[in-house]
């Protein structure tokens, strides 16, 4: 049983390499630990006190949030909250404000549960994730980073050190929102994320959907719409992808075909924020509360 | 306790002993309460919020007026969960599957509505000491029946089973209910 606290990202890299798990904010290692998800690590290493884990540096490229960075912080970032407020609605609705104090963007992908909220927003949002063992550093996209209900590609020995998201194009947004049957300390249901692109013309020139807790990892699906103006009709077009591509389960929150319906509801009601946003349309962080979804006031 | 069926004796109008009449008479003066509140449903998820309650109370002369304003702001919480996310679920064998607060779903303070308290004094008639009746379960009492007729008027019918999840409003607005879950995994409450 060891417990190391790291200042560096090389001190946590050579504890991992020796066996040592990294905790950062603890909020799924140790509540899993207590609900007898997995047992605690034998020898942990906190990440939480390195400093170049929790920056997010903005230059011409994009914006790279290193994975220390709390919700809290993202949910209220000026540059996550203008250029990427998919990210920041999801960060908005992790657990408490205590949650969010402690949990990081780090912790919430590299832990793989597959209603984690902001996998669908990074995904939507074509992130690439930067890995550091002693061996080297690697750059994967998101996408190939969950492999399995919290399962990711990344190796025992892999530190997530941060999360790049390119420069978004002109006139582009996106959003995220989530079914949630309270407004606090509450897992998303399902969730949707979207991400658009219009053309001077207010056509859609790209488009980029992913969901939340309903296959056994945050899934994109795919739906032609380019060319396409956001109407009703392709509301409707998004909700019937979301509802045939999901492969919900049933279980305590949800039946699989309460889950397949709202999905349907989410993804759309997501893609609209999105291409009104696009629009230059200020829907403020996040979504949920300004738009009613979950009938909040 | 006997069984059958006449007329109780009166209760005594003053016991002897030194605790006075032993608040008994409390328990005969029967409390009035009427709650009425104002739901929101998102009709596509049915997921039901409440907005605001009222909670007009008879419990006689209050005697403890923070107390009693604490208990009726609780009774409706309660009553608010009980409506709509409170359910005990069990496997099989009787194994509690959401012993735990994450799944046992409680209403937090996000979700805590306005609550506006009116307390209706009646002066002392048939009450207890010094003109109080009893408060404890009442505001506990109206609630979710307020809450089900609020969401009955929104989608056309009664969801007939609590807690009124998002999915029995959804299931019940599109009369999907009784086929749906007639595997008896609903929470009970
Ligand atoms: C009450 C409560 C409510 C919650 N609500 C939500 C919610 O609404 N939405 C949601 O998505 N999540 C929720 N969570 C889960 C959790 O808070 C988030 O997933 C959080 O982002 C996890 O971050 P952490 O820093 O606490 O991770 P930790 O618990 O420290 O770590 C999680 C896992 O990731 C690994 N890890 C952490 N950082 C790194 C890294 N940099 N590199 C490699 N591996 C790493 C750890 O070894 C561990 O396996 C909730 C948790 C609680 C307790």
């Amino acid at each position: 049983m060891s417990f190391l606290i790291a200042r560096s990202i090389d001190d946590a890299v050579a504890a991992m390499a020796q066996g040592a798990r990294p905790v950062a904010g603890g909020s799924d290692l140790v509540v899993g630990a207590r609900h007898g998800v997995d047992s605690l690590p034998d020898d942990l290493v906190a990440i939480d006190r390195i400093r170049e884990l929790a920056q997010i540096e903005v230059n011409t490229d994009g914006c790279a949030i290193g994975a220390g960075v709390t919700h809290a912080r993202l949910m209220v970032d000026e540059t996550i909250v203008r250029r990427y407020p998919g990210l920041a609605d999801a960060a908005a609705l992790v657990g408490s404000p205590a949650t969010r104090n402690v949990g990081t963007v780090g912790g919430n992908i590299m832990n793989g549960s597959p209603a984690m909220d902001t996998g669908a927003p990074l995904l939507v949002l074509e992130a690439t994730v930067e890995l550091r063992s002693e061996v080297g550093t690697r750059t994967l996209p998101i996408a190939g980073l969950w492999t399995g209900p919290r399962h990711t590609a990344a190796s025992a020995t892999e530190l997530c050190t941060s999360i790049f998201l390119s420069t978004p194009r002109d006139r582009s947004s996106s959003a995220y929102v989530r079914l949630e049957y309270r407004r606090a300390m509450e897992i998303a249901v399902v969730g949707a994320a979207a991400s658009v692109q219009l053309n001077d013309d207010g056509t859609i020139a790209a488009t980029k959907i992913a969901l939340t807790a309903v296959a056994p990892t945050v899934v994109a699906i795919s739906v032609d719409l380019i060319g396409r103006p956001a109407d009703e009709q392709a509301l409707a077009m998004v909700a019937a992808a979301a509802s045939d591509q999901a492969t919900p389960i049933s279980d305590l929150r949800a039946s699989d075909h309460y889950r397949r319906h709202t999905i349907g509801v989410m993804a759309k009601r997501a893609f609209d924020a999105a291409a009104r946003r696009a629009q230059g349309e200020h829907i403020a962080v996040p979504v949920n509360r300004t738009l009613g979804i979950g009938a909040s006031s | 306790m006997a069984t059958g069926s006449e007329t109780p004796a009166p209760y005594p109008e003053l016991a002897t002993n030194c605790v006075g009449d032993q608040g008994v008479a409390a328990w005969a003066g029967p409390q009035f309460s009427c709650h009425a509140v104002h739901v929101r449903v998102d009709r596509e998820t049915g997921v039901a919020r409440v907005l605001d309650v009222s909670a007009a109370h008879d419990s006689g002369t209050i005697l403890n007026p923070l107390g009693a304003l604490g208990q009726i702001e609780g009774g409706i919480t309660m009553g608010i969960g009980q409506a709509l996310s409170e359910g005990t679920r069990y496997d099989d064998t009787g194994r509690q599957l959401n012993p735990g607060l994450l799944e046992y779903k409680l209403q937090t303070a996000a979700d805590t509505p306005t609550v506006r308290t009116c307390f209706i004094e009646p002066g002392g008639e048939g009450a207890g000491p010094r003109g109080a009746k009893g408060l404890a379960e009442a505001p506990n009492v109206a609630t979710a029946a307020a809450i089900s007729n609020a969401i009955a008027q929104v989608i056309g019918q009664p969801v007939r089973q609590l807690p009124m999840t998002a999915e029995r409003v959804w299931l019940t607005a599109n009369e999907l209910l009784h086929s749906e879950i007639s595997n008896g995994t609903g929470g009970e409450s």
